[in-house]
């Protein structure tokens, strides 16, 4: 019994450590002007949606579309965030708000409460929607780039910001082991990011935006 | 004042007189669905322009595309999308090929339920298959001055959740598809409408090849 319950957390541990998405070498900012980031705190910015060219990948499976995230009231923030297929049928229809996350749809083959809980995690940090946060800002030594870590709820996050602090280059967060993420932006275009990747290492899913409009 | 009233009711009603579909009587039904499978048997290759418009009622929102469709008997489809992006996918048998920008991608349907299910309802609204399929559909027609209309309410509660009904409009004239509609449990909808159609023009093969 003993040695099982040796096993099991030996086990965790190492799926734990296989999914490791905090940033390295980190140095707390002690200077004030460090925690100024000229970016919006939501990936909308000023705008109320964005339709994307979608992919997701898991595993041996392909799936493929477009994306519409809309915001759909800002006090609180309620997000719609709608993936359907070339053909127009909807994969999944999500409505996401800081304290609440309710499928409006799946389709059936595709709805399962672990990928939705994992869904759920990447676009809280996609779209910065958390109940509430706690913040310190770091920076990166050899990079100069600054690094917000926080807490948010059960969600954990680091947001990477250029050197510059007017780009957001990449989110990381996870709410426990199997819904950790990477998320890359990039392909600015007029401060708006172009290009989004999403990586669950853990269950090796990857979901791809190419913005089409905004 | 009164007279535009007046006017007006007309208008309303006439307007109703021809939108109105009227259901098809049990005779009608099985003509019709002996033109469908004649035109279907008939129907080697398909090659239309097409129009898309998912719209999203909660969501008051619309996404509208237009391309290309092929169809080549029995399982080649070719589906281009070229507004507002570029996107091509071809399903020739049971591989299909999805092809972006820059990435190509290539599976087999069969392992893929999710694209099983839809190949199943496009390919079976094209070729009129669907409307014989009473065991999985619950099937009415109606007719409207243009077109035959067979809808199709899924009895599965696999498909349910996912379409409460499919559309599929057949033309009065050649018994081929003019358009199909897909109405989603939440109110979206999404109507494909095939312009400028002709059937059994040469297509090669290569354009369902799958590189």
């Amino acid at each position: 019994m003993k040695n099982l319950f040796f096993v099991s957390l030996l086990g965790f541990l190492l799926m734990a450590g296989c999914v490791s998405i905090k940033p390295k070498n980190l140095t707390r900012s002690t200077s004030g002007d460090i925690s100024h980031i000229d970016v919006p705190a939501n990936l909308l910015g000023n705008f109320n949606k964005a339709l994307y060219t979608a992919t997701l990948d898991i595993k041996k499976h392909h799936l493929s579309g477009l994306m519409l995230i809309k915001k759909m009231d800002s006090v609180p923030e309620v997000y719609r965030l709608v993936f359907a297929n070339e053909f127009g049928m909807t994969y999944f229809d999500l409505e996401m708000k800081p304290d609440s996350f309710k499928v409006i749809s799946c389709f059936e083959p595709l709805y399962n409460k672990a990928l939705i809980k994992i869904l759920e995690t990447d676009y809280r940090l996609l779209l910065s929607c958390y109940p509430k946060i706690t913040s310190t800002t770091y920076q990166q030594e050899k990079s100069r780039q600054i690094i917000i870590s926080g807490d948010a709820g059960k969600i954990k996050f680091w947001k990477t910001y250029s050197a510059t602090r007017d780009t957001l280059l990449s989110i990381a967060g996870k709410s426990n082991f199997a819904d950790a993420a990477k998320i890359n932006l990039s392909s600015y275009s007029k401060g708006f990011p172009t290009k989004i990747i999403i990586l669950n290492q853990f269950i090796g899913m990857q979901q791809s935006l190419q913005l089409l409009s905004k | 004042m009164r007279r535009y009233g007046l006017l007006s009711v007309f208008c309303i009603l006439t307007f109703c007189a021809f939108s109105q579909q009227k259901p098809l009587k049990p005779a009608a039904i099985a003509s019709l669905k002996e033109s469908v499978r004649d035109a279907s048997q008939k129907t080697q290759t398909i090659t239309s322009d097409f129009v898309q418009v998912k719209s999203m009622n909660m969501l008051n929102e619309s996404i509208r595309s237009e391309g290309k469709f092929l169809f080549k008997k029995e399982k080649m489809l070719r589906w281009e999308y070229l507004h507002p992006f570029s996107y091509l996918i071809i399903i020739n048998n049971d591989h299909i090929l999805i092809k972006d920008d820059k990435k190509v991608n290539q599976f087999n349907l069969q392992s893929n339920k999710v694209f099983l299910e839809i190949n199943r309802i496009i390919i079976g609204s094209i070729q009129g298959t669907l409307l014989q399929d009473e065991t999985n559909f619950q099937v009415s027609f109606f007719e409207q001055p243009q077109d035959y209309i067979v809808k199709l309410k899924p009895l599965s509660q696999k498909l349910k959740t996912s379409l409460s009904e499919i559309i599929i409009f057949f033309d009065r004239k050649d018994f081929s598809v003019n358009g199909i509609e897909m109405n989603e449990p939440g109110g979206d909808v999404t109507k494909i409408n095939f312009k400028n159609k002709k059937l059994n023009q040469p297509i090669a093969n290569e354009k369902f090849i799958l590189r």
